[in-house]
């Protein structure tokens, strides 16, 4: 009975933690990047547009161009694009450190919970998307590659040492 | 509650590996097709390559997690290879692609009802 209940408890505490450490890394980013001001931005947006109408292709064009232009619009891409590679960057890390954790850990089924932490993590990426400029979205996206390759490279690692030994274990029969 | 013993638990390990392979594997592979600039039909060849060899590493070389992420992985890397449609040709291999892989999951079926029936 206390070994059931302890085995309960190592499922409680996977979820959990498959839970609670990607929505610690979201908000830890979103305390220390830069604010993005969306009402504020919409509201300076929709008065730079007051009349213009989107049946006037030509004239909305070019007052789109315009306001690529101005200055709230490239501070606001910018904040966007900063908060973008910041979250990369500590998911990346993070979810590297919990693919290794996941991979080495005695508990199974804490293990199974590590991992699938490190998929959530590494999944925040999907939700700040931003239309970066050329040289820096290059760059974003290749330490995004470069991030999957090394997570991908440690599961790889062990899952073909556990597949081996799975292997001979099976041979020995 | 049913007590489940190590090798039960282990088991759950293994999922953690094949589903971590999965998302990192196809993460990996359309990043860096994006990356290179890849386009049409060698958009298609790069992922049907890669999707396909995983495919017959998870199918027939490998075991337990490893296996079941390379072969959910390839199959969902030839899935990607679907997306990209813009002229005949590349419609013929994403056909191509879509059709080796289920060759080779129908010869891995055969294997296994062959060896249950032994």
């Amino acid at each position: 009975m206390k070994e059931t209940s302890s085995q309960f408890q190592e499922w409680l505490i996977a979820i959990a933690l498959a839970i609670v450490i990607p929505t610690t890394v979201y908000l830890g980013v979103v305390v220390v990047a830069p604010k993005v001001n969306f009402n504020q931005y919409y509201k300076v947006h929709n008065e730079f547009f007051k009349d213009y109408s989107r049946k006037d292709v030509e004239k909305y064009k070019q007052r789109e161009k315009e306001w690529s232009q101005t200055q709230v619009f490239v501070d606001h891409e910018a904040n966007k694009c900063e908060k973008k590679g910041l979250m990369l960057i500590v998911s990346g890390i993070v979810s590297i450190a919990l693919f290794f954790l996941g991979s080495v850990f005695t508990l199974p089924v804490i293990s199974f919970g590590l991992l699938l932490a490190g998929i959530d993590v590494f999944a925040l990426n999907f939700f700040m998307y931003a239309p970066c400029n050329s040289y820096y979205g290059i760059s974003l996206l290749f330490l995004e590659m470069l991030f999957s390759l090394i997570g991908l490279l440690i599961v790889l690692w062990f899952a073909y040492q556990s597949s081996e030994k799975n292997k001979v274990t099976n041979n020995g029969r | 509650m049913k007590e489940l013993d190590m090798s039960d638990l282990e088991n759950f390990r293994q999922i953690g590996y094949g589903l971590s392979l999965i998302f990192l594997f196809n993460r990996f592979l359309y990043t860096f097709a994006e990356w290179i600039l890849f386009a049409d039909v060698f958009k298609v060849l790069f992922f049907g390559f890669f999707g396909i060899a995983a495919l017959l590493l998870g199918l027939f070389k490998f075991h337990k997690g490893l296996s079941f992420g390379l072969i959910f992985g390839g199959l969902m890397a030839t899935r990607l290879a679907w997306f990209y449609y813009n002229f005949r040709l590349t419609e013929f291999f994403q056909f191509l692609v879509a059709l080796i892989s289920l060759a080779l999951l129908c010869f891995a079926l055969y294997r296994l009802i062959k060896k249950n029936n032994k």
